[in-house]
């Protein structure tokens, strides 16, 4: 009987989800929804019963009534590139994909913003607005498939920004379709109006206060001249040691990557950029502002980079030495299947100054779980992506990773860092947040999220754990994450 | 703890303690909530003419005797205090290390940083160097049950958790006192330049557009009216190369690049400056006396946002608003600081208000781009939330909701804010 149930009530979300984007704006047959089970972070994985494909605010409100009345879960998603479990479909459901939503609805240099939807991929931005000597400073490494809206959703980084800020610092306002169907402008291109930064919270919550389906974006002046350098260190303590000293003496370089040897041999192979691979590590230093004063400021990077031992400092002649690097640079993670069949990317953050000791001790970790641990990352803010590699068919592998994995983690929290810089809690790390806050701390939060979220059906099983809340829903049951891959 | 003589906020003497730890702030705040007393959380005093006057008995809760360093480490660039500390001591703290918290606040002496985020404190620099939200990466704040909670961490990154902090900033202490924060740290440029350019009125706007494309890159550029450029002299010490607009464009960063921009943007404006594009001497006064000129002045007072480029505009329309009137424009930001002795007696002030609000707001313009203009400062008898703030957006029933969901017994600030916060 309670099959049956499921099954009628399944056929009627479907009948009125078609009726809202029509029949080709939705997807439910099991092939076709394996796609989004999960998203960059594969170790857990969950069935949506369907996902829709809206191409309007009117039709996620139109989606969202729906899911509210029949009492479905639904959650927002870009391209699926989070990390860290943000659109996995932890209580079924509907995946409102923003895929459809790809308009760059308005430019405006003077100015200084851009109005976005959600779908529209970040690199888009940039390329629309750099003939006229302007870009969108937020850069993941994925940039070339992630989404502004899952920008938002998880605060994204990148590269840069270690001189120009986090997605937050470049965020206006939102359209916001809230979890009960309402429609409200958050914030907008005039800056400070009066009241509560919503913007700013809303930024980061993981898709857990609605669908944001419009995006004001700060626009940024390209810099005058950029210098790109490479250096080439025996050892990842003497790349440390010079990033900590780049920033001890106050530079402020507009990146600063650091990649390690393991890292290198499979970005050499699939790039051909001419690391040594040999080195223990390489550093990418970038510095950029005015012509003037710029050569200066890169001789004063390439002297301490020496005198911390670096091998060779090199720069990057021409634009299309530098885009290689770059290349090379954002593109590794792709590189990583050369290396071993699975792997995990972890998001640690320490203080800059703790680097070479967090290092180290990832060194022991690997070392006791053995594991190997390749290692790429934002060096100067102190964000590791340490990738954990693995055969997924091994199940003693699975779970030595699991356990490596949350000793990297706890050992940032004891050193003063935190378990995520970018890829957000999502599924991953929600065990994480008992560790990083009190339960008041945490009740505040959940108080929070009462206000946009009161049902729980947006996102449900995300960013705050069960344990400690006030009211958790209960309509949004199970919160368990769904089966562990692989299966 | 010790008690003090009352506080006047906005006409109401309120009784004044001073908790010198958290514990004490808590019991505090439990005392004032079980005695059905509100809770005016105070720093040093310099901007409570902000929001509306209180409107219900209660204590004032100043955070002045929390001002300890908890954590420094310079070479991380990161800094945690507690909040009561004034912005010039963590200036004079940082300076030791070279490093500064590039955020504007006029009276720094006493002016408390618990106070520079409760109210949002931005000035010049905002243009090149962003808002408080870009600076704070940890908040802990003490809640209505008189609790620490806290948000965020003490590392640059960091996405764990609801970004809490974003809310208390600029909420006027409405969300519970702000006790402790993390903030990220700039380093100090090797040189900075504050530039004097006069400017004929029929040179605003070509002013402002060419800033945006020249090929200089300044940490700031404002707009100040005659009114405003006299008293910006008076203040600095300065004497002015004429009695009309000024323009002011500020660079920092490396000496070779300050000096080039200099004398790039002397060049550009040769035709368009009224007269003698000018470099200040002395400008650590000077960026002072412009920090000062965003402090209350006048009778009254008033802030609007608008885009970018319909600032120049609206600081025309407001020139000469009312008797002894003058405009500072963040050209930049689309911000707008006017102040004045409007006669009252003549045209009630809500009435005056109302008409100048619709110069931020014109109807050719739609919702959502719509600016907005505060009354900042006036007498407190004729302050409301209309008056002051003008019709509510879309989103405050959301922010009263979580005024609601965070501070249940209305116990924090309450009346002063936007309505039903």
């Amino acid at each position: 009987m309670t099959a049956t149930f499921a099954d009628e009530k399944t056929a009627t979300l479907l009948a009125r989800l078609a009726k809202i984007v029509g029949p080709d704006g939705l997807i439910s047959s099991p092939a076709e929804l394996m796609v989004y089970e999960c998203d960059g972070y594969t170790m857990e994985k969950n069935r949506p019963e369907v996902v829709v494909f809206p191409c309007s605010t009117e039709e996620i409100v139109g989606v969202v009534k729906a899911c509210n009345e029949l009492g479905v879960p639904f959650l927002p998603r870009g391209s699926g590139t989070s990390l860290a479990g943000g659109c996995l479909p932890v209580g079924g459901g509907v995946i409102i994909s923003l895929a459809r939503m790809r308009k760059i609805l308005e430019v405006d240099i003077r100015n200084r913003y851009a109005l976005v939807e959600p779908g529209v991929i970040n690199t888009w931005l940039t390329n629309r607005v750099k003939n006229d000597g302007w870009h969108y400073a937020p850069d993941p490494s994925s940039q070339g498939a992630c989404t502004i809206g899952g920008n938002v959703a998880t605060n994204s980084g990148g590269p840069h920004t270690l001189k120009y800020g986090v997605t937050v610092n470049h965020i206006l306002g939102v359209e916001l379709v809230l979890p009960d169907g309402r429609v409200i402008q958050i914030g907008g291109p005039v800056e400070e109006s009066p009241g509560y930064d919503l913007t700013g919270l809303v930024v980061g919550s993981e898709g857990t206060f609605g669908v944001v389906s419009k995006v004001w974006v700060r626009l940024v002046r390209n810099p005058q001249s950029v210098r790109t350098l490479l250096g080439i260190f025996e050892s990842i303590d003497d790349a440390t040691m010079t990033i900590s000293e780049i920033i001890g003496a106050g530079i402020v370089p507009a990146a600063l990557e650091m990649l390690d040897n393991l890292i290198l041999g499979a970005v050499e192979e699939a790039f051909g950029f001419g690391f040594p691979l040999d080195a223990g590590a390489v550093l990418i230093m970038e510095v950029d502002g005015l012509e003037s004063g710029i050569d200066d400021e890169a001789a004063r990077i390439e002297a301490i980079a020496l005198k911390n031992k670096a091998r060779k400092v090199s720069r990057a002649n021409t634009e299309a030495e530098r885009m290689l690097l770059w290349k090379s640079r954002k593109q590794a993670f792709g590189a990583v299947g050369r290396l071993a069949p699975s792997y995990c990317t972890q998001d640690g953050v320490v203080p800059r100054t703790r680097l070479p000791e967090m290092l180290r001790i990832m060194h022991e970790i690997s070392k006791r779980h053995d594991i190997r641990i390749a290692n790429i990352f934002h060096a100067g803010d102190g964000n590791m992506h340490p990738i954990l590699l693995f055969d997924e068919r091994d199940p003693s592998q699975v779970q030595r990773v699991m356990e490596a994995s949350h000793e990297i983690l706890d050992t940032c929290l004891k050193l003063g860092g935190s378990v995520t810089g970018e890829h957000g809690i999502g599924v991953e790390k929600i065990d994480f947040m008992p560790k990083l806050f009190s339960p008041d701390d945490l009740m505040a939060m959940t108080r929070v999220r009462q206000v946009f979220n009161p049902s729980g059906l947006c996102s449900p099983g995300k960013m705050l754990p069960t344990a400690g809340a006030c009211s958790e829903p209960s309509s949004a049951r199970p919160l368990k994450p769904g089966r562990r891959a692989p299966h | 703890m010790s008690v003090h003589e009352p506080f006047d906020i906005q006409g109401h003497a309120v009784g004044v303690k001073h908790p010198a730890t958290l514990e004490e702030f808590g019991q505090l705040v439990q005392e004032a909530a079980r005695g059905g007393q509100a809770v005016y959380p105070l720093g040093g005093g310099t901007r409570q003419h902000l929001g509306l006057p209180p409107v219900k008995p209660g204590v004032a809760l100043c955070t002045r005797k929390l001002d300890r360093v908890i954590d420094y480490p310079a070479r991380d660039m990161t800094v945690t205090v507690e909040l009561g500390m004034t912005v010039a001591r963590l200036r004079e703290l940082l300076a030791a290390e070279n490093q500064d918290l590039p955020i504007d606040c006029p009276d720094p002496q006493r002016a408390t940083l618990g106070g520079m985020l409760a109210t949002n404190s931005s000035g010049s620099r905002r243009y090149g160097y962003g808002t408080p939200r870009d600076y704070l990466l940890g908040l802990t704040v003490i809640d209505d049950h008189g609790r620490p909670t806290q948000s965020g961490g003490r590392v640059v990154k960091n996405v764990a958790g609801y970004d809490m902090g974003k809310l208390h900033i600029g909420a006027l202490g409405t969300l519970g006192p702000l006790v402790q924060g993390t903030f990220k740290l700039k380093p100090r440029p090797e040189a900075t330049a504050l530039c004097l350019v006069p400017l004929g009125s029929d040179k605003l706007e070509a002013f402002a557009n060419h800033l945006n494309q020249g090929r200089t890159r300044p940490i700031s550029m404002d707009l100040l009216s005659v009114g405003a450029a006299k008293e910006f002299a008076r203040l600095a010490g300065q004497s002015l190369p004429s009695a009309g607009w000024l323009g002011l464009v500020g660079f920092d960063g490396a000496e070779v690049a300050v000096r080039w921009q200099v004398q790039t943007l002397k060049d550009e404006l040769r035709s368009m400056a009224s007269g003698e594009v000018v470099e200040l001497v002395s400008n650590a006064v000077a960026w002072d006396a412009l920090t000062a000129l965003g402090g209350p002045r006048g009778t009254t007072g008033l802030r609007a946002g608008v885009l970018p480029g319909e600032t120049v505009a609206l600081a025309r329309s407001l020139e000469n608003w009312a008797p002894a009137s003058a405009v500072l424009a963040h050209l930049g930001a689309g911000i707008v600081n006017a102040w004045g002795d409007p006669d009252t007696a003549r045209e009630p002030l809500m009435a005056q208000v109302e008409r100048l609000r619709h110069l931020a707001q014109p109807k050719r313009l739609s919702q959502s781009k719509s600016g907005w203009l505060v009354v900042t400062r006036s007498a407190p008898s004729a302050r409301d939330a209309r008056m002051v703030f003008g019709p509510g957006r879309e989103d405050h029933p959301l922010m009263a909701e979580i005024k609601r969901q965070l501070d249940p017994g209305c116990l924090f600030n309450p009346g002063r804010f936007l309505t039903d916060l």
